[in-house]
């Protein structure tokens, strides 16, 4: 069995920072949609640019890796704001 | 031939080692299969709005209680409720309901300021906040906290009299509870000047409120569980991804599986944290 993903660590630790700063600021704004909409388009953003840099890092990035990051920021994104509107 | 279900969840050599769930073109049918359920949601409240609805019990003395608690802290004196306010804040309730909007300013132009004016209280200063969709008290004046402008309201020196307005009615066919909240002082010079940086209002009803009770599902909760279905069902089949990539070894081309995982968390827990209510 393989090992779980640590090799890139900081890159995970970074990744669980900006989630969670997400959440706190979510639960900071409850109450003012608006400053909650731009918090979740911020974390979908970092997190497709966190993907494509980590995988540039890893000399794995392709064009299909990229789409997949795309899609999964916008289905969240997606999801959140349906829930807001 | 893998079983279908294996197919959608579990990375298999029929699906390219990766679950189809998880495929572009499945993560754009989802995207598609979300906005329709929650254009029917939304159609749904609009043809019947009976059959979703949000009310909510706020007594507005509490609603002042604990404004006045927040000056308190912040060593500001505590505000009177004022029979007159309170029955502006209650006219700016109505008229909302009555001309189907959501905002300080009328459709047709009418200041919050004029609604404070025709119950004859003559004011120096005036400012109002709004919040809408909101259980309880406490949640309300804590939103109104969070936000820089509506706090500046709560906190202003200059006021001494509050109002305070909660009724319930339909908005845009949702049913829904609205608070207003006034805030004044009275005239003690000629010139009648309305805060030019008060931008929020906030009702809260003089006589006995009306006990409101929980009449129906609402549209938020609906739009709360149809989202984190989506949700759960991508963080199951990443999960099957994971354990099935680190189980068997399988190399492929792929997105990083943990880092969706963190992702989808974050926002599961974003989805349960959101509160309902919403302020102005």
């Amino acid at each position: 069995m393989k090992k779980l993903p640590l090799k890139n660590i900081f890159d995970y630790i970074l990744l669980t920072g900006l989630v969670s700063a997400a959440i706190l600021l979510i639960l900071f704004y409850n109450g003012n949609k608006n400053y909650q909409e731009f918090t979740i388009i911020g974390l979908s953003l970092l997190y497709i640019v966190w993907g494509i840099i980590h995988h540039a890092r890893e000399n794995r990035l392709q064009a299909r890796i990229i789409l997949e990051y795309v899609l999964f920021g916008l289905l969240g994104c997606v999801l959140v704001i349906g829930l807001l509107k | 031939m893998a079983h279908p279900f294996v197919n959608l969840f579990a990375p298999h050599p029929h699906n390219n080692h990766k679950a189809k769930i998880l495929w572009p073109q499945s993560i754009v049918i989802l995207i598609g299969l979300f906005i329709m359920g929650r254009s029917f949601i939304d159609m749904t409240v609009g043809l019947q709005p009976g059959v979703l609805g949000y009310a909510s019990q706020i007594d507005p003395d509490k609603v002042i209680e604990l404004t006045n608690q927040e000056r308190e802290k912040a060593g500001l004196p505590g505000l009177q409720t004022n029979s007159e306010l309170n029955q502006a804040a209650l006219a700016k309730a109505a008229d909302m309901f009555e001309n189907n909007y959501w905002a300080h300013i009328s459709p047709t132009g009418t200041e919050p300021w004029s609604f404070i004016t025709q119950s004859g209280y003559q004011y120096q200063h005036a400012g109002e906040n709004l919040a809408r969709d909101f259980s309880n008290p406490q949640d309300v004046v804590k939103a109104w906290m969070a936000s820089p402008t509506h706090k500046k309201n709560l906190l202003d020196n200059r006021y001494r009299d509050i109002g305070v307005a909660v009724m319930d009615g339909t908005l845009n066919g949702v049913e829904t509870t609205l608070v207003v909240q006034m805030f004044g002082t009275t005239q003690t010079t000629v010139a009648r000047i309305a805060s030019s940086n008060i931008t929020n209002t906030a009702y809260a009803q003089e006589e006995a409120p009306n006990p409101v009770v929980e009449v129906g599902l609402s549209p938020m909760d609906l739009s709360r569980v149809w989202s984190l279905a989506f949700v759960i069902l991508i963080l199951l089949a990443l999960s099957l991804d994971w354990i099935f990539v680190l189980r068997y070894n399988i190399v492929r081309i792929s997105g990083d599986t943990w880092a969706h995982l963190t992702y989808f968390a974050g926002l599961v827990i974003i989805l349960i944290i959101i509160r309902q209510g919403i302020v102005l």
